[in-house]
């Protein structure tokens, strides 16, 4: 099998999946709960759906050419911004910003959107996407912080791992010749390892009784398999792309056990 | 080369002077189609400046760029009136339909100018795809912000989601009809598809 046709493969089983969860949310607020949460939250699917339609489009009709700017961009900043919006409408407020870890979040993506730039050498598109990644990052933080879903040791943990990431693939632009394939394949080994970390983590806290915890864990794992995304390429790229698809099911269960 | 500017004086006068007879909704329908057709011709410059900004050539813009520009210019009124007049629900998908019908309506005159039309075919397609999509996109605009405000979720995220719907929609049009084989018959066929799903759409919210 052809690696296009491969990463079609992909796409599709992501487009299903979404297809599949946004049925569920439609229903859900079509049938009386309508509850801000979801609303955003099918609103932000459709957005993403639609982004990942014209996507498996632009592959199948122009295969093996990179694509400009063009409209499905917009329809992910949407997204991100209806998903922060979700998450802010599922935890409780009064909000606490706690201004170190939303520095934090902040420099992280900062980090991020310079690595993108140096990737793609789009500069417009690159730095609006890191807003709303921005936004939708601290937003999860902050949530995280109000519902105590870490504990300090983790979140020392956490800040050190992405200070970690952020060096490694810096390394991979600006060190020296010979460590730059290595350096690779740490950073795909510690954004998969620490993927799976949260994964767990948020499945742990699943049926807890703290619905907001989950919420908040769930929109952090999505949020990093959008980054391990945005970082991968190849076969990296489809194996992030299925966990993204595989976030969908737990932030909607997540919302929806909240909203019960 | 074609002359858009007079084109638009010549189309846009009668209707012009119609409206110092007509009153009511059909006054409102003939402004805003008068408002679609102003609106694709500033959709076409502010493309063209993107095309030589961007340094795409002129296929990849109509391509990439056009449905980004000519969706935010159909937003932009139905977002005004919107916000400002707080109109009633079919007021609001009125105003977004005569809007995109004024913008098909040009769009299309210009495009026959400059590669004629003797084909009655090809016209009969351009007409119900190209002319049906620019209805389709901005009708479900307007729905999706009708939504948004019966849930009460209005917010500049929601607005820009209304708008990357639409974006969406127009930009997977011209990039299928872009394609070879059977991805041109795909995409003609969207615009209908689309506009029957929103008419069946339109219908459950006016009856809600």
């Amino acid at each position: 099998m052809s690696s296009e046709l491969v990463d079609l493969f992909f796409t599709a089983f992501h487009i299903l999946v979404m297809l599949f969860v946004l049925i569920f949310a439609v229903r859900r607020i079509v049938f009386g709960e309508r509850k801000m949460k979801l609303v955003y939250f099918a609103f932000g699917m459709t957005s993403f759906l639609l982004s990942d339609l014209y996507w498996l489009v632009y592959g199948v009709v122009r295969p093996g050419t990179r694509m400009p700017f063009a409209a499905n961009e917009i329809a992910e900043w949407a997204m991100f911004l209806m998903f922060a919006a979700s998450l802010d409408a599922a935890v409780p407020k009064p909000r606490r910003l706690p201004p170190g870890k939303m520095l934090a979040a902040a420099i992280f993506t900062l980090g991020n959107t310079l690595l993108w730039i140096g990737w793609s050498g789009e500069w417009v598109q690159d730095v609006l996407t890191g807003v709303c990644v921005g936004y939708l990052l601290c937003m999860i933080v902050a949530c995280l912080a109000q519902t105590g879903a870490l504990r300090k040791a983790e979140w020392i943990l956490w800040g050190l791992l992405c200070a970690i990431l952020l060096a490694a693939q810096a390394g991979t632009f600006y060190g020296p010749e010979e460590l730059r394939q290595p350096l690779d394949t740490f950073c795909y080994i510690l954004l998969f390892v620490c993927l799976a970390a949260l994964f767990l983590r948020a499945l742990a806290l699943r049926k807890t009784a703290f619905p907001e915890k989950s919420c908040s864990l769930s929109f952090a794992v999505f949020a990093w398999t959008i980054l391990t995304m945005y970082m991968s390429a190849g076969m990296w790229y489809n194996f992030a792309l299925a966990a993204d698809a595989l976030s969908f099911p737990m932030m909607y269960t997540a919302l929806g056990r909240e909203a019960a | 080369m074609i002359y858009a500017e007079n084109i638009l004086l010549c189309i846009a006068v009668p209707l012009l002077i119609s409206l110092l007879f007509l009153r009511g909704k059909t006054r409102r329908f003939v402004l805003n189609f008068l408002a679609g057709m102003v609106l694709c011709l500033l959709a076409a410059y502010i493309s063209g400046y993107l095309q030589q900004a961007s340094g795409l050539d002129a296929n990849d813009a109509a391509i990439f760029l056009s449905p980004i520009v000519e969706e935010l210019m159909k937003l932009l009124p139905v977002l005004f009136y919107l916000l400002v007049f707080l109109p009633k629900e079919r007021a609001l998908t009125d105003t977004a339909v005569g809007i995109g019908a004024g913008f098909a309506t040009f769009e299309n005159c210009c495009y026959m100018l400059s590669f004629g039309a003797e084909s009655f075919f090809y016209m009969l397609v351009r007409g119900m795809a190209a002319g049906v999509m620019h209805i389709a996109s901005i009708l479900a605009t307007a729905l999706w912000l009708i939504a948004v405000r019966r849930l009460r979720v209005f917010s500049f995220s929601a607005v820009l989601g209304a708008l990357s719907i639409s974006m969406a929609v127009h930009a997977l049009y011209n990039l299928l009809v872009s394609g070879e084989g059977p991805f041109p018959v795909i995409g003609c066929a969207m615009p209908l598809a689309a506009a029957v799903l929103l008419w069946h759409l339109h219908q459950k919210f006016a009856k809600h």
